[in-house]
């Protein structure tokens, strides 16, 4: 049951990584192209993070998976917003 | 096989859509490319360290998602007053 559960946040985190990149790639404007990034950001790792806890991985791993995806959310934001920034700067629409 | 292999074997393509769109287009597309480019890597060595149990990988998935906050931040600085 538990392999199981794991196969089906795995391919599900998949998916919304193939969903994001084809909107990327389908998006022509930057700052459309950043909410891309963003939903792979978090979606992908959220769902890899939920995978590796039930998949009963040792703990060290675990608690390293948690502060990378700590990282992505709060770090991935900031970047954005700062991406965002510089791009209206460098090329107003 | 198991299924975190499976999963970042899926990923590759995706990662190399990313590297493609970072390394042609302009300025500010390559950027948004690379930061994708960035995130997909990081999830996939996330993926290949429980497909493959090494204490390395993990450890290189959790420096690169923290070096990458900081990089970029630094370039958008750069590109937003100097570049």
């Amino acid at each position: 049951m538990r392999a199981e559960l794991v196969e089906a946040l795995l391919a599900l985190a998949v998916l919304m990584a193939w969903l994001g990149v084809a909107g990327f790639a389908r998006l022509a404007w930057p700052l459309d192209r950043l909410h891309c990034v963003t939903f792979v950001n978090v979606t992908c790792g959220a769902l890899i993070l939920i995978a590796a806890v039930v998949s009963g991985g040792s703990a060290d791993d675990v608690i390293k998976v948690v502060v990378l995806l700590g990282a992505l959310l709060v770090g991935g934001a900031a970047v954005a917003h700062a991406t965002a920034r510089a791009i209206l700067r460098r090329a107003p629409r | 096989m198991s299924a975190w292999l499976i999963a970042f074997l899926f990923c590759l393509p995706l990662f190399a859509v990313a590297a493609y769109r970072a390394l042609s287009g302009r300025c500010a597309q390559r950027l948004v490319a690379t930061e994708l480019a960035v995130c997909l890597g990081t999830l996939m060595l996330v993926l290949a360290s429980f497909a493959w149990p090494h204490d390395g990988l993990i450890d290189l998935a959790l420096a690169l998602g923290l070096l990458t906050v900081a990089g970029t931040l630094a370039f958008t600085h750069f590109l937003e007053r100097w570049l």
